[in-house]
């Protein structure tokens, strides 16, 4: 079984304070200065993967994992970490500058499913939701494109059998479904109490993994070119900093005793009589 | 003016509230419409009553789908009802389905799609959309070329939806042929936890990855029972098990708009907040000035949320004890 588990990472937007949000004429914000994590949903995915992966009695693997991310090459750290603990191929797909990928999904599963098919893959795991643009479109769009069936919000995923079927649980309005599917299909990570985090790798792990490079493929080497990619249909005009309203009063005081007394006398009392 | 459809399924434990974000967006909405129709889509029973709709209504239209599960149903039933009553615009719910089916519909016609939206109105012949982008920490003005526009409304705090009977004459079932899908087999449904009284709360306690641990989450539970405030969780802490998924604040989780909501040990991401934002009154308790959780809060307390909680519950007590007002549950917590 081939699976591609496709992620992005993303600024760490709980560090910016409320000064950095501001953005230029491009309707970029420069978010250089804090740290990239992964995107929390495809982190689960990432891990459910290594999981599905496993390895058989014998010690071989079961299943081919790659890593893909469209991104620049602030991406190759975290490639790099997922090749220590486990990923057989690590792929970063390369776009011309010049494409604002961030609010365009059409283009990224475009890139996503093009390579998905030029390489065989039976399985496409993503995040549901993050990154910039907040589109929440890619992985129903890959599977548009590639025709597969899709089940998102997956909580938890197993073989069934054979290789080429896997029992699927996902918590869906207000029920938990558990299905059998046959291969190939597309799944939507969702919250993942099984596998909410990626797995750290040892010292170990992490210097054998420096011998195996990150596969850098540009769009028009997938034989997508820059027009194709820009034209999705959807303009950005503007961007708004929605308005915090709450001037916050901060309440000193000796102790938490006095804190919390001030708190109850001076604003909650009348809630709670 | 447009011909739109608003798409929902009489079966959602949520309707109430999806048809209520639903009425804010068009109440917001400056753009009228030649026809405006509800297609609802049921397993079994066709409903009786439906969610009021603010603008009125051309027509209800009742479509009953074999494979509720299955999302592939509904777009091909999407798919026959837009060939028999084309439509300019569908507007889906703020939920995984709504999300899903704009995506593909909009793929599968050739249209535009966008989640997540606040608003929209017609501008020079095509659709300009408001929604929040950069984890919502901003609001993003798009323009949607190509029709039919088919979105999903943004989860935000409403009214929820009442459901009323409505005029005959306007109601039609609809029979279509059901379609095959035959990948998934073996389809087991288990009823997930029962909601919780959240969304209706007068009081919310809501802890964030500042409580540390699953036995501060517990005692902080026994604190929100002693106030008689319902309890609330970021994701990391519905993440790390110390709270159960029912009761995920956020816009993956609920969105909640108590009187007072007191958010403790949270950092105030953009997609937490947005969960919490309609509070009447918030009060913010984190170890770190800077945190960005005191930019939404009324009042901020700079320390450490269990030694807080536990006074202000001692407060609490002590008042309700002196008014003479009888308390069964406690957290039996002691501080210094």
């Amino acid at each position: 079984m081939k699976i591609a588990v496709c992620f992005k990472t993303i600024a760490d937007y709980g560090r910016l304070s409320d000064n950095d949000w501001v953005w230029d004429e491009r309707h970029f914000v420069d978010t250089s200065f804090v740290r990239r994590v992964f995107n929390c949903f495809e982190e689960s995915a990432l891990e459910m993967a290594l999981k599905l992966s496993g390895t058989s009695k014998n010690g071989s693997d079961t299943a081919e994992l790659t890593a893909l991310t469209v991104d620049d090459r602030r991406g190759d750290l975290f490639l790099k970490h997922l090749i220590a603990v486990g990923y057989h191929h690590a792929v970063r797909i390369q776009c011309n500058k010049r494409i604002d990928l961030r609010f365009n999904s059409l283009a990224v599963s475009d890139l996503i499913s093009t390579y998905i098919q030029r390489e065989g893959h039976h399985l496409v795991f993503l995040g549901t939701q993050g990154g910039n643009g907040d589109n929440g479109q890619t992985g129903f769009l890959v599977a548009e494109r590639l025709g597969w069936p899709c089940i998102r919000e997956v909580t938890a995923v197993v073989t069934a059998g054979s290789s080429e079927r896997l029992k699927v649980t996902s918590r869906i309005n207000g029920a938990i479904l558990v299905q059998t599917v046959q291969l190939p299909v597309v799944l939507i990570a969702g919250h993942c109490l099984d596998s909410p985090y990626l797995r750290i790798p040892t010292l170990k792990q992490k210097l054998k993994a420096k011998k195996n490079q990150v596969t850098i493929l540009s769009n028009i080497e997938l034989g997508l070119d820059n027009d194709s990619l820009v034209n999705n249909g959807k303009t950005l005009i503007d961007l708004q900093r929605p308005p915090v309203n709450r001037p916050c009063v901060f309440l000193e005081g000796k102790n938490a005793r006095d804190q919390a007394k001030r708190l109850y006398d001076e604003y909650l009392k009348k809630v709670f009589t | 003016m447009m011909k739109a459809a608003l798409v929902l399924s009489a079966d959602s434990a949520s309707i109430r509230q999806q048809a209520g974000e639903i009425n804010a967006m068009l109440n917001r909405m400056a753009t009228t419409f030649t026809r405006l129709e509800l297609w609802l889509f049921y397993q079994d029973i066709p409903p009786e009553i439906f969610p009021e709709i603010d603008c009125p209504l051309s027509a209800i239209r009742l479509i009953a789908v074999e494979h509720a599960h299955l999302p592939e149903s509904y777009l091909q039933l999407l798919l026959g009802l837009m060939r028999q009553y084309p439509v300019d615009l569908f507007v889906f719910a703020s939920d995984g389905l709504g999300a899903e089916l704009a995506t593909r519909l909009a793929y599968r016609l050739n249209g535009n799609s966008c989640l997540q939206v606040e608003d929209c109105k017609l501008a020079a012949g095509k659709l300009e959309v408001i929604k929040p982008v950069y984890g919502n920490h901003l609001s993003a003005r798009f323009i949607l070329e190509h029709p039919p526009y088919c979105l999903s409304v943004a989860k935000q705090p409403c009214l929820p939806a009442r459901m009323t009977s409505s005029e005959l004459a306007k109601i039609e079932i609809i029979t279509l042929n059901q379609p095959r899908t035959d990948c998934q087999k073996e389809i087991l449904t288990i009823p997930d936890q029962p909601a919780t009284g959240l969304t209706c709360a007068d009081l919310v306690l809501v802890v964030g990855q500042g409580a540390s641990s699953k036995e501060t989450v517990d005692v902080l539970k026994g604190i929100a029972n002693s106030m008689g405030a319902e309890l609330g969780a970021s994701r990391p802490v519905v993440m790390n098990a110390w709270a159960d998924m029912n009761r995920l604040i956020g816009t993956s989780g609920l969105i909640i708009s108590p009187k007072l909501c007191i958010a403790a040990g949270v950092s105030g991401t953009g997609v937490f907040s947005v969960g919490i934002k309609s509070s009447e009154f918030i009060v913010a308790i984190n170890t770190d000035s800077k945190a960005p959780i005191f930019q939404m809060a009324d009042v901020g307390i700079v320390g450490d949320l269990l030694a807080i909680l536990s006074e202000l519950e001692k407060v609490i007590t002590a008042e309700k004890a002196q008014k003479g007002l009888h308390h069964t549950r406690g957290s039996r917590i002691e501080t210094q």
